[in-house]
């Protein structure tokens, strides 16, 4: 397991370099300057030259990249244009907070919600609940969730005036983001999870374990789940590392002070170090879902093995 | 499973430690910015928001009434020398920071030398240093600080001495940019000054509680200013909505004080007793690439005159926008009895039968009819412009122009690095004259469409150097004529509007067209 882990590692390091080489190259490429271009077009040949000579950016792109290289293994992200001269990790870390809140709320109430209904769906299969199920899901699936946001903040914000309509003041200013972004992990879940409880439900084992007599309970929960469970894990890596990471229209609809909108203005506005760091953060992060979740499947059903992990070794 | 779950819920909610504490209570004014604050620093500022949080929490020598005219502020009176070269500011007593320490002239003396002294970050630096005698020397590296004409005489005599005579110096330094600041506490910060509110020092109306660059600010009234029983309000509630529709929501639900309409929203609320329009200093207008063969003058003229300014103004834009006359905006001021619009008249306005002449003019001196591509930025403002441009030359000129709309970051890059045909495109004055937008001709780089003209440049130099204000009022009428009317470098759209609506309990909120864009000094809510 160790040396599996470790070989993961590894990978990702060369993945990591590859992306930071790719999203360089493509950042150098897009048009203008990080400087604020009206102010920018005022100095004098020889300020404009300055300024580009204080940040490195008068050297040749390969030049620059190395440099860039360098500090990023000294630790060193850079320091933001936009956000004058605070420092990359410092822009990075102050964003992060409420996109996690948000991101996190969403997922725990999604997946809780998700799996009761998909479980108590794929029981009752055909009956109301399933249907009712499955048009949650498609709905979920289907409906954007700004729209679900705007009506939400229109609707519960604004017209019953129950929750604040945006901000971040409050916990309760976290609910209604969290809320909207919830239907999306709420009907993936629901709708795998039936799926495949409604395939387990028919295997032998589990057939054998009724006709002896075995309580719905346990044998849902002891026989069903842990065996269903592992193609939602799959699905919810990703689904978590995007929640997480902030979601550009839930946060401009709410006016949270979240990583999604950082990621639109850095790009906007040729951020070039914070565009770096956040790329860096959101590849290392998917990366590292990735590798949970694969350990995660070995917990869940101790038959599966990580690859090159041969028993009796 | 059930632990890792509140674990990992614990960690993400002491991430959180942003959700924090708000002024609060029914005599807070509560305001927002449309887009997250770049910086909370004065000296590496340039943004109109920042503006705003700087008027409440700081003040300068002198602060704009109601009528945009200098009055008294932290100075309490100024003589001018005879020549008009010398401005002696005398302090008012007793002025301290929000930390207990003394406000003195030296924090006058640091901060404008500090505005001065790194062109590349600070963002007035080339706009300021040339009015101080020895300014642009010293921005440039080239003599010490002593030798600026800056000086604190004593802790309640501030000197400052020109380079040239400027009729408008007392109206240019209400802005923020030259604000006090305190050298020891400045140093001390270093790169945390004014990061959060324990950073920062407050001389002004109000005291900043809390600040963050994305959330927005949150002050207090300040009992220690001067003119404390003038500040009506307990507080203000100062957050970032960046999405128009939800600020139109938060004001809906009782949770703004005054929002700003977008053109979409504008119909809805016409006629409705809190809605209301102004306009400022930030003038659209239409840039030609001089250098390009097909852009003859009579084809530029053409271009100018089959602009319908109005209908755009008043059908289109719906903002409270203005038919700009020149690239100076109307407001600007001229002399004591008239704007500079009103004493120069309108160089850029429409007129079919003209912009027909013209065009055919053009078409005959190039022997063919050119096609023609209009650069334009992404934005609603650029993009409805464009379309209704395109419209004009469709009916008036019987040609078909092609739009081509990017970010505003590749079309600067564009008008930079290639040739165009023109280009829509917009400056916003920096102070309340012609020179700030005058001079920016003179640059003779591609976003000034590829302009070189000795003759232009040394008007402008003339005006620079004119003592006399009448004098040099008529040579700036007269450039700007040269620039748009004779030789149509660049032609005048519009200068920018805003709807808002206001709550009706809400008094003395003052909006300036140049500088700090809101005062909430005199806020006061009946409610």
């Amino acid at each position: 397991m160790a040396r599996y882990i470790g070989r993961r590692l590894l990978y990702m390091i060369v993945t990591l370099f590859v992306i930071v080489v790719l999203t360089f190259v493509l950042m150098k490429i897009l048009p203008g300057s990080p400087f604020d271009t009206e102010r920018f077009e005022k100095l004098t040949p020889e300020q404009q030259a300055a300024a580009l000579e204080r940040y490195g950016l008068d050297k040749p792109i390969p030049v620059q990249f190395l440099r860039y290289l360098g500090n990023t293994l000294r630790g060193d992200l850079g320091t933001s244009f936009y956000y004058t001269n605070i420092p990359v990790t410092r822009v990075i870390f102050s964003r992060l907070g409420p996109s996690m809140l948000v991101g996190a709320q969403a997922i725990l109430v999604g997946l809780a919600i998700g799996l009761s209904l998909g479980i108590v769906a794929a029981c009752r299969h055909n009956g109301f609940v399933d249907n009712f199920t499955m048009v949650i899901a498609v709905l979920g699936i289907s409906v954007p969730n700004f729209v679900v946001a705007a009506l939400l903040q229109y609707y519960v914000g604004l017209k019953l005036g129950w929750l604040p309509i945006g901000f971040w003041k409050t916990w309760s200013c976290s609910v209604l983001p969290s809320l909207a972004l919830c239907f999306q992990p709420l009907a993936t879940a629901a709708r795998f999870i039936r799926t495949e409880t409604l395939d387990v439900l028919q295997q032998d084992y589990i057939v054998t374990a009724r006709s002896k007599g075995m309580s719905q309970a346990r044998l849902l929960l002891k026989h069903t789940l842990r065996n269903s469970i592992i193609p939602v894990i799959t699905i919810m890596a990703s689904m978590v590392v995007n929640l997480l990471t902030g979601s550009l229209a839930i946060e401009s609809i709410f006016s949270i002070p979240g990583i999604g909108g950082l990621f639109t203005e850095s790009v906007k506005n040729n951020d070039y170090n914070v565009i770096m760091g956040l790329t860096m953060f959101y590849s290392l992060f998917y990366m590292l879902t990735i590798l949970l979740a694969d350990v995660t499947y070995s917990l869940v059903d101790p038959r599966i093995r990580v690859a090159g992990e041969k028993e009796g070794e | 499973m059930k632990k890792t779950l509140c674990a990992v819920l614990l960690a993400v909610v002491l991430l959180t430690g942003c959700l924090g504490a708000y002024a609060e209570g029914d005599n807070v004014f509560h305001v927002y910015a449309d887009r997250v604050f770049r910086t909370f620093n004065q000296v590496i500022g340039s943004d109109s928001h920042l503006f705003e949080v700087l008027g409440a929490i700081s003040e300068g020598l002198l602060r704009l009434d109601e009528n945009h005219n200098p009055q008294p502020a932290l100075a309490e009176s100024f003589t001018i020398s005879e020549d008009g070269l010398v401005y002696t500011f005398i302090l008012r007593d007793g002025l301290v920071w929000s930390n207990g320490a003394p406000l003195t002239a030296k924090d006058f003396e640091f901060s404008w030398i500090e505005a001065i002294s790194d062109s590349e970050n600070n963002g007035y630096a080339d706009v300021i240093a040339p009015f101080l005698k020895n300014g642009v020397a010293f921005m440039n590296g080239e003599i010490e600080a002593s030798e600026v004409g800056v000086k604190a005489l004593d802790e309640k005599t501030f000197e400052v001495t020109l380079a040239n005579p400027c009729a408008f110096f007392d109206r240019f330094i209400t802005l923020p940019v030259l604000f006090p600041l305190n050298e020891e506490f400045y140093k001390a910060q270093g790169d945390l000054f004014a990061t959060s509110a324990d950073t920062i020092l407050c001389c002004g109306p109000f005291i900043a509680t809390s600040l963050d660059l994305s959330v927005g600010a949150t002050m207090v009234k300040n009992e220690a200013y001067w003119d404390a029983d003038s500040v009506k309000l307990d507080g203000i509630d100062f957050k970032v909505i960046t999405d128009s529709s939800a600020a139109l929501n938060a004001y809906e639900a009782g949770e703004l004080d005054r929002v700003n309409l977008s053109s979409i929203d504008v119909l809805n609320f016409m006629g409705d007793p809190e809605f209301g329009t102004y306009s400022d200093f930030r003038n659209y207008y239409i840039q030609y690439d001089v250098s390009n063969p097909k852009m003859n003058l009579n084809i530029r003229k053409a271009l100018n005159y089959a602009v319908d300014r109005e209908t755009l103004c008043d059908a289109i834009l719906m903002t409270g926008a203005v038919p700009a006359g020149g690239v100076v905006s109307q407001g600007i001021h001229g002399n004591d009895t008239q704007t500079f619009r009103e004493a120069a008249g309108d160089f850029s306005y429409y007129d079919p039968d003209l912009a027909k002449q013209y065009w055919d003019a053009g078409v005959a001196e190039l022997g063919y009819t050119p096609e023609l591509t209009m650069l334009t930025a992404e934005g609603t403002d650029f993009n409805d412009m464009a379309v209704f441009i395109q419209d004009c030359y469709r009916k008036v000129l019987g040609i078909e122009v092609t739009i081509d709309s990017m970010t505003q970051k590749a079309r600067n890059e564009k008008m930079k690095t290639e040739n165009y045909d023109f280009a829509l495109s917009a400056w916003g004055a920096d102070y309340d004259d012609a020179m700030t937008w005058l001079e920016l001709w003179t640059s003779e780089s591609g976003y000034r469409g590829y302009h070189i003209d000795p003759e232009y440049n040394a008007m402008v130099e003339a005006a620079r150097a004119e003592v006399d204000p009448e004098a040099r009022l008529q040579i700036m009428i007269n450039t700007e004529k040269k620039l748009i009317e004779e030789d149509c470098v660049v032609t005048g759209l519009y200068d920018r509007g805003f709807s808002f609506l206001q709550r009706s309990y809400v008094e003395g909120y003052i909006t300036h067209p140049v500088g700090q864009p809101s005062e909430f000094k005199y806020v006061v809510l009946n409610k």
